[in-house]
């Protein structure tokens, strides 16, 4: 979005002028920024596994499984091998530093 | 207060990302298009141009084309070349118009290879050019892959007649022939280039006298579709005609229009 | 943007304006109007929708920064879901299981939520108002309100058509209205199912809709048919249906596109009598006219669509691109080549959170990326899907990164398998967004 509109400068402006005069506060992140990125990756997965990967059902579940498990599995039905039905045309859209970013992800929930 | 804003908000998105309003400029950056505008200075803002911004699907874009403007054996829109600059071929479809049809709009669908402007060439008896355009982007919709592929045969012309006709007044007619329209530029599933097979025109006659003759290039859709106006001054037959290219095969459909 | 993030260095931006307190603060923003009465939040989000879109992007943002305060705007206590709905018209599920409420947001998440209709939208005082007259004011703002309908596109179909042919394109009253009449029908009568042009929610919608129909016709009404009068050429996974039809139904389903003068253009719902674009009149014993659409009103009224009707927006956050701060997901926006559906707001719901939650901490929002899994059930233990992944390239656009339909050879387990996962899909997005569990 490079359409700033000039009342959103001002407010821009008005942020920034309080930023440096107050330069020295701390700071205590509510978010959690650095798993950020991995949420946005994996956040298409919940769609069939449930939030985090959690939910056991009629979709088997994929949270704290190995990540070896995980990653082996990702990347044959990627191959279009283990009767994937949906999961080749899944897996097939990321590459393979993605997939093992989605094992660890899981593993670790 | 909030007309101001939306006026405001509007005015600066149209600034800010620098969109080209479609309103036929550019027109000369493409040589069909200046080829179809000729030696004259065409007048840009009165020829109306209407398409979705965003279309799902390229093989069967709506088009509406329309100019107010007299439709008298003195001054009268005579033509209207349709043009899409980033197709394999750009031309799409040419309306040769007459006063017989009472008003200068048609309509048609056609194919939209990839995002681009398409633009609108008008040429009016007495010499006057006008031109528009119309940016539309290409994006099929994720659910929408089809897989099914059925060959028309040319044949089963549908003609549907004004639904109240009063002397000279203009009535919608739309028209509609099954046909594959195919281009010659498209693999089948062997992978050959399949055979060209084209119509290459729709004239529409009153008693006797031509109304609207239509052009047919690679850019309309299967099944092609004609949507214009007629303004017949009595009752009378109507024929409609398309013509193979090449095998000059003709299918036909007559109609009696009625006034009320 | 980059700037203030090199200026800020390691200090965000909100604990700055905390550190500082409200009362310096004050004076110096208020006349952005962005700030006022956030108190200890990072910031004040509102979100206009508790649909697929809305209450996804609700629960991620508290769940990535719960020091959010979000409040969610839906008018309905109870949220039917128009997947499944089909199934109900099948009368393989019923209303209940389609049913969603509010409790896991506000109990679990802490997301406020407030039962009113967005009535106004102001993009620069930063302001949402609700139909008791309350304001909200907002940092960022999300909308995702689904569609409006364009009435009178179709000659007649107006706001008081539905109550005769009923649309049952937002599930709930239209749905349960819409099975009545088809309870009420006699055998040997005629369904007639009117689908528009693209774009509209849910594009393999009504050829679902049709096969759940034929299939509780086979059931209950062996001398009953449906008729599919189609205002396009082509449609959604076209070849799967056709065959699933040709298996389970015979001719039982009549499918007249385009250019075969399927398209609708005048509709007398009282006498349930349409006439297509060449003259010819069909006459329904139950007519459901899925008509033209675009975005929610609400979203008219921000001042965030175009000239199409939908929002336009920057793909890599979801941000609409005609007005700042305001986050639009799912139908509402111009977002092919993903299509709508809920797995699609779900996952710009998510997309769109993490963005606001990067950029109120002066962070750059991460890749973006989502997934979309379109199942229909043709018969009870016969589904198929249509899925694929996109992310957005370097540029900020859209990119396929896969996709694809079921095959179009596989045996009865496969699709068994597939209408499995399609029940199993339903048990997890609802999960996953309202915390329903069967
Ligand atoms: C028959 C049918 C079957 C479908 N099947 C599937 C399927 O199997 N899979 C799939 O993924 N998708 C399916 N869909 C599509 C899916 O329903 C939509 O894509 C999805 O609901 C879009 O989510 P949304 O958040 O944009 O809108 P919605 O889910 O419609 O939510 C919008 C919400 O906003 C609220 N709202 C609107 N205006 C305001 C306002 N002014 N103030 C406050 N609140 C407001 C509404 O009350 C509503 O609750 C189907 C659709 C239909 C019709």
């Amino acid at each position: 979005m490079n359409n700033h509109l000039p009342w959103k400068s001002a407010c821009l402006t008005a942020v920034l002028a309080l930023g440096v005069s107050a330069g020295a506060l701390a700071d205590s992140h509510s978010a959690d920024l650095d798993h950020l990125a991995d949420e946005v990756l994996a956040g298409g997965c919940a769609g069939c596994h449930g939030t985090d990967g959690a939910l056991s059902g009629l979709v088997p579940a994929i949270a704290g499984r190995p990540a070896e498990e995980l990653e082996a599995l990702l990347l044959q039905y990627k191959n279009g091998e283990g009767n994937p039905t949906v999961m080749d045309r899944i897996a097939g859209g990321f590459t393979d530093e993605e997939l093992t970013r989605l094992a660890e992800f899981f593993a670790n929930r | 207060m909030r007309k101001i804003q939306f006026a405001l908000l509007f005015a600066l998105s149209v600034l800010l990302a620098g969109a080209a309003v479609a309103d036929g400029s550019g027109w000369d950056r493409h040589d069909a298009v200046r080829e179809a505008v000729g030696d004259a200075t065409p007048q840009l803002g009165q020829l109306r141009m209407q398409m979705p911004s965003v279309s799902e699907d390229g093989s069967a874009v709506p088009l509406e084309i329309s100019i107010d403007h007299p439709m008298t054996d003195g001054d009268y829109i005579e033509s209207i070349r349709v043009f899409a600059t980033a197709n394999p071929n750009p031309e799409v479809v040419d309306f040769y118009l007459t006063p017989l049809m009472g008003r200068a709009e048609v309509s048609s669908r056609v194919r939209v290879n990839e995002s681009q402007t398409l633009y609108a060439v008008a040429h009016s008896s007495s010499g006057d050019v006008f031109v528009a355009s119309s940016d539309v982007r290409v994006t099929v919709g994720g659910c929408l892959m089809t897989s099914d592929d059925d060959i028309a045969e040319f044949g089963q012309p549908r003609v549907a007649p004004p639904r109240n006709l009063a002397a000279g007044q203009p009535g919608e007619v739309r028209t509609l022939v099954t046909h594959p329209m195919e281009t010659g530029l498209r693999e089948g599933p062997d992978g050959e280039l399949l055979p060209r097979r084209m119509i290459d025109t729709l004239i529409v006659e009153f008693e006797g006298d031509t109304v609207l003759t239509v052009k047919m290039h690679t850019a309309v859709s299967e099944n092609p579709y004609m949507r214009f106006f007629m303004a017949p001054e009595t009752s009378g037959n109507a024929v409609f005609r398309w013509t193979e290219e090449e095998s000059g095969d003709t299918v036909e459909e007559q109609m009696a229009f009625n006034l009320s | 943007m980059s700037n203030d993030k090199k200026n800020l260095g390691a200090v965000s931006r909100r604990s700055l304006i905390k550190g500082l307190g409200a009362a310096s603060v004050l004076p110096m923003v208020s006349a952005c109007g962005t700030m006022t009465g956030r108190g200890s939040a990072d910031a004040r989000v509102v979100v206009i929708g508790g649909g697929f879109g809305g209450a996804t992007a609700a629960k991620y943002l508290k769940r990535g920064n719960p020091n959010l305060d979000v409040t969610l705007v839906e008018p309905a206590e109870v949220f039917y879901t128009c997947p499944f709905s089909n199934l109900y018209l099948g009368g393989i599920r019923e209303m209940n299981e389609i049913a969603h409420n509010y409790d896991e947001l506000k109990d679990v998440y802490g997301v406020q939520v407030i039962h009113q209709l967005a009535q106004d939208v102001d993009p620069v005082a930063h302001t949402v108002t609700l139909g008791d007259g309350t304001t909200l004011i907002y940092d960022k703002l999300v909308m995702s309100p689904g569609i409006d309908f364009r009435w009178n596109e179709i000659e007649g179909y107006d706001q008081a058509a539905p109550q005769y042919a009923p649309h049952a394109w937002q599930a709930g009253e239209q749905t349960r209205l819409l099975r009545r009449q088809l309870e009420g029908m006699d055998d040997g009568g005629v369904f007639v199912l009117v689908a528009p042009d693209n774009p509209f929610r849910c594009p393999p919608g009504p050829y679902e809709r049709a096969s759940m129909v034929a299939h509780y016709f086979s059931q209950h009404k062996p001398n009953s048919k449906v008729l599919i009068l189609d205002a396009k050429d082509n449609f959604s996974k076209q070849g799967l249906f056709t065959a699933g039809w040709n298996e389970f139904y015979g001719n039982r389903i009549e499918w007249v596109g385009l250019s075969g003068d399927g398209r609708v253009m005048r509709v007398d719902a009282v006498r349930r009598e349409v006439e297509t674009e060449f003259g010819t009149l069909h006459q329904a014993d139950v007519l459901n006219v899925v008509p033209p659409q675009k975005a929610g009103m609400i979203a008219e009224r921000a001042g965030v669509t175009d000239d199409s009707g939908w929002v336009p927006v920057n793909p890599a956050t979801f941000a609409a691109t005609m007005a700042d701060d305001i986050y639009v997901v799912g139908d509402a926006t111009i977002a092919a080549p993903m299509p709508k559906s809920g797995f699609s707001a779900s996952s710009q719901g998510k997309v769109a959170a993490a963005a606001i939650i990067a950029e109120v901490a002066g962070e750059t929002p991460p890749p973006a990326y989502f997934t979309n899994t379109c199942y229909s059930l043709i018969a009870p233990d016969y589904g198929i899907s249509v899925a694929a992944i996109y992310k957005t390239d370097s540029s900020g656009e859209v990119e396929v990164t896969s996709s694809g339909l079921s095959p179009a050879e596989a045996d009865r387990s496969t699709r068994a398998l597939e209408a499995q996962y399609a029940r199993g899909w339903y048990e997890a997005i609802a999960q996953d967004t309202w915390g329903t569990r069967y």
